[in-house]
């Protein structure tokens, strides 16, 4: 492996094959025999062998990704350099062995058969399959090589990764592997670019394998580790990785191993809060903007509402999460490229084992605190099919940005004078919002996903410097996905309930009424009742109680007075059961509802004072009692209040019974725990 | 590497290890660490009572089904030779040692039990073996 040449054998003929087999290979050296049908290539690989940066490097942006049909796996398809137009080629999952039990061995199976392909396309066998081995570990690559020559297909070996191994003083004689397969084999490095030009070329020109071994799995092994016994015959033993032992006594060390991963993590969180703010203050602004340019530009009435607070609305509050999304899988993409990740996932396996989770399952955890929904899609990474559901189950408990508004209101309400308690009441939701999330887990571990948590093993690779290339192709194409699965169906859903908060419309209070015939007819003067309000005031006060008023006889509100008893046991009154069943869009939607239901109470105080002294329709009964906000407060902790999560939990649990289960599940504990808060507080007084 | 090349092609050393792996009774940490403070090359024992540092060859998987698989796909198959680079919580191992390109594998207790390795003491890169 000193050159990026191909070892080809275009000259050969294939003594193990038929003329007819031939023939096959020459039709497609030159074109597909069918015109209009792409030319189909598949990458096939183990995972860390650089296969997706190969893809990368041959397709470049060039692609993008889908899902297979009935699963939730997905793949990239692009179109590669050194082929023709039309041409296509598959990053497949990556897998250890095509004879696997396992979701994605059974996708590479099944596309390998032309049994399975990617949305849209049409069910047929790849013109070509091209094998990534490590030329770090090309023993263990060589098993999966022989398993696809098994497939009698035209074939490519492209062996990666040939810098790293030149450091370790790793050699292997790719020629021996081109002349007993009689394929073309390229040593290349995706990472510098190296020998990727004739990999290019050497696509052009796949071969049908002339050997294959035994069909045994004992077969399989002694094949492969006599070939590459053949191959690196002769050559000097490789240097030992004494960097990745260091780095793992230390990553995998009892208590240093806890200080880096927290470290590490924290220093995740940060990055992703810090960085994320600035694109979603902008996003934000921009949309402000906009709708603001809009509204001076359309004429008041049902389009203008339904473009400002509906379509516009629903937009940005989706575009809202894409920065976050893609910072963190931006983060991820390099720590997992480092090849930190995996001690990791080891360091706090120990910890969420006894819940039935695994170490998989940090991540998705730590994403949740930003955001759950990009915790859910990182739920991909949990191998086990039940694990993965525990987790996606538990993810919305962690508390979320979203929920920080309404801890922030609701903390202030409790401890307006105490900071101290207001940071710990604050902290308390969290570690509340972490027990609860583990707890459910466990619950669902042990009753409706019933089994043993599977052992952890998996391979740890060398440590190395991540490709930043990647890195941001990842997050754009996680973006992408994002907006494309979930980002229609909350945009549905956001202008659903903006309907439902806007209609029917109503006629304005008389209250309203003379407060505008006040204001236009310059009635407000410090002689007038109101006493020293301009014009513009009032009519602002005009709008708060049209906005209320609306709000109360608009069907979200009347939906609101018809559920007033369910909610009455955890203490809410009309106004804040508006609030909840608003907020079910977006949590964050409970201070803005809040602050139009009460809206005029005691303007002069502030928003904070304003909502401690508001009163109930009674007219004596404050709204926000300590019972009511403690009980508000364990709500917002525990109770499912965001609809776009609950499509994603759908998307990537594979159905939409997981979501139901989640919001029943969710709400119901949230229901149980807040009412029996606010039934003792109230017996406590 | 050249070393492994020999070692793979020399069917009496197989036998031996199909053997072992089958019939021996391995002394594997299954049964609440009977092998552990066994010293000494030749022994057999489960992955779980080599110290760290020590090389070996894997001689049987007492793991079934999917577990089994998978470990196999790994690299930790037998007649592979491995080096414990870290011993408890988790397990690390090198698959490929010294004599060739290694991967790295992690596995937690209970997989380790079920990995029979036939230890190796004067192995390339084995604490007593030569220097890493």
């Amino acid at each position: 492996m000193t050159s990026p040449s191909a070892a080809n054998h275009a000259d050969d003929t294939s003594p193990a094959r038929s003329d007819a087999d031939a023939e096959r290979v020459f039709e497609q050296s030159v074109g597909s025999g069918a015109p209009d049908a792409p030319r189909r290539v598949v990458l096939l690989g183990n995972p860390n062998t650089g296969k997706t940066s190969l893809f990368n490097r041959l397709c470049g942006v060039r692609h993008k990704t889908s899902n297979f049909p009935g699963t939730t796996q997905e793949s990239r398809v692009g179109a590669p350099r050194g082929l023709p137009e039309g041409s296509e080629l598959i990053d497949l999952p990556g897998i250890y062995s095509l004879e696997l039990e396992q979701s994605e061995a059974e996708i590479c199976r099944s596309v390998l058969a032309g049994e399975l392909a990617l949305k849209g396309e049409s069910l047929a066998e790849p013109d070509a399959i091209v094998v990534v081995a490590d030329a770090t570990n090309l023993s263990r690559s060589l098993m999966l090589v022989g398993e696809a020559t098994r497939r009698g297909l035209p074939m490519v070996v492209a062996i990666n990764l040939v810098d790293q191994a030149r450091k370790r003083g790793i050699h292997a004689d790719e020629k021996v592997l081109a002349d007993r397969l009689g394929v073309g084999v390229v040593v290349c490095s995706a990472r510098t670019g190296e020998g990727v030009d004739t990999l290019c070329e050497t696509l052009a020109t796949p071969r049908i394998p002339r050997e294959s071994p035994p069909g045994t799995e004992e077969g399989l092994s002694d094949w492969a580790d006599e070939l590459y016994a053949q191959m690196a015959a002769g050559t000097a033993p490789p240097l030992p990785d004494t960097l990745t032992d260091r780095l793992d006594r230390a990553f995998t060390h009892p208590m240093l191993g806890v200080l880096t991963f927290v470290s590490v993590m924290t220093g995740l969180f940060w990055v992703i809060f810090k960085l994320a703010a600035y694109p979603m203050n902008w996003i934000d602004m921009l949309f402000g903007h906009l709708g603001g340019w809009l509204s001076g530009v359309l004429p008041a009435g049902a389009v203008h509402d339904l473009l400002i607070d509906g379509v516009l609305a629903g937009v940005g509050s989706t575009l809202i999460f894409v920065p976050q999304i893609c910072i963190l899988f931006l983060l991820i993409s390099l720590l997992e490229d480092t090849g930190y990740l995996a001690r990791a996932a080891f360091v706090i396996d120990k910890v969420l084992r006894p819940f039935g989770l695994s170490g998989h399952a940090f991540v998705p955890f730590l994403s949740s605190h930003a955001c759950a929904i990009p915790g859910i899609i990182a739920a991909r990474g949990v191998p086990d099919r039940r694990d993965r559901l525990a987790t996606i189950l538990a993810a919305p408990f962690m508390s979320c940005t979203a929920r920080i508004p309404v801890y922030v209101l609701l903390t202030g309400l409790l401890f307006p004078e105490s900071p101290g308690m207001q940071a710990l009441a604050f902290s308390g939701c969290y570690v509340l919002g972490v027990f609860a999330g583990v707890v459910s887990a466990m619950i669902a571990r042990r009753t409706i996903l019933p089994g043993k948590s599977r052992a952890m093993v998996m391979e740890l690779p060398s440590y190395r410097a991540p490709s930043m290339w990647n890195a941001l192709l990842t997050a754009r194409n996680r973006g992408v996905l994002f907006l494309q699965n979930a980002g229609t169906a909350i945009l549905a859903i956001t202008m659903v309930l903006w309907w439902l908060n806007a209609y029917p419309i109503v006629e304005p209070p008389a209250q309203a009424v003379e407060l505008r015939e006040r204001a236009n007819g310059h009635m407000a003067n410090e002689e007038g009742g109101e006493e020293g309000a301009t014009s513009e005031e009032l009519l602002a006060r005009a709008d708060i109680l049209e906005a209320k008023h609306a709000s109360r006889y608009s069907y979200l509100g009347r939906l609101g007075a018809t559920v007033e008893p369910i909610f009455a046991p955890l203490g809410y009154d009309r106004q804040l059961t508006i609030g909840v069943l608003a907020s079910f869009a977006a949590r964050e939607v409970f201070v803005s509802t809040m602050a139009v239901q009460t809206a005029g109470t005691d303007e002069g105080n502030g928003f904070l004072k304003s909502l401690a002294v508001a009163k109930r329709d009674d007219g004596k009964t404050l709204i926000f009692t300590a019972a009511t906000s403690w009980s508000l407060l364990i709500y917002y902790v525990l109770a499912m209040q965001c609809l776009p999560t609950l499509v994603v939990t759908a998307k990537e649990a594979g159905h939409w019974k997981w979501a139901v289960l989640q919001l029943g599940w969710m709400c119901g504990l949230a229901y149980v725990f807040s009412g029996a808060v606010f039934q003792v507080m109230k017996v406590v007084g | 590497m050249a070393e492994q090349t020999r070692d793979n092609q020399n069917p009496t050393r197989k036998d031996q290890a199909g053997q072992a792996g089958h019939a021996g009774e391995p002394e594997g940490c299954g049964r609440e660490n009977a092998c552990c403070g066994k010293q000494g090359s030749g022994r057999i024992v489960g992955l779980c009572c080599m110290e760290s540092g020590e090389c070996g060859i894997i001689r049987g998987l007492s793991a079934a089904g999917a577990d089994a698989a998978y470990l196999r796909a790994l690299g930790l198959r037998p007649n592979q030779r491995i080096r414990l680079c870290r011993a408890n919580g988790p397990w690390i191992v090198e698959v490929g040692c010294q004599g060739g390109p290694a991967s790295r594998i992690g596995l937690a207790r209970e997989l380790a039990e079920q990995v029979q390795v036939e230890v190796n003491e004067s192995l390339p890169g084995s604490v007593n073996g030569a220097a890493l």
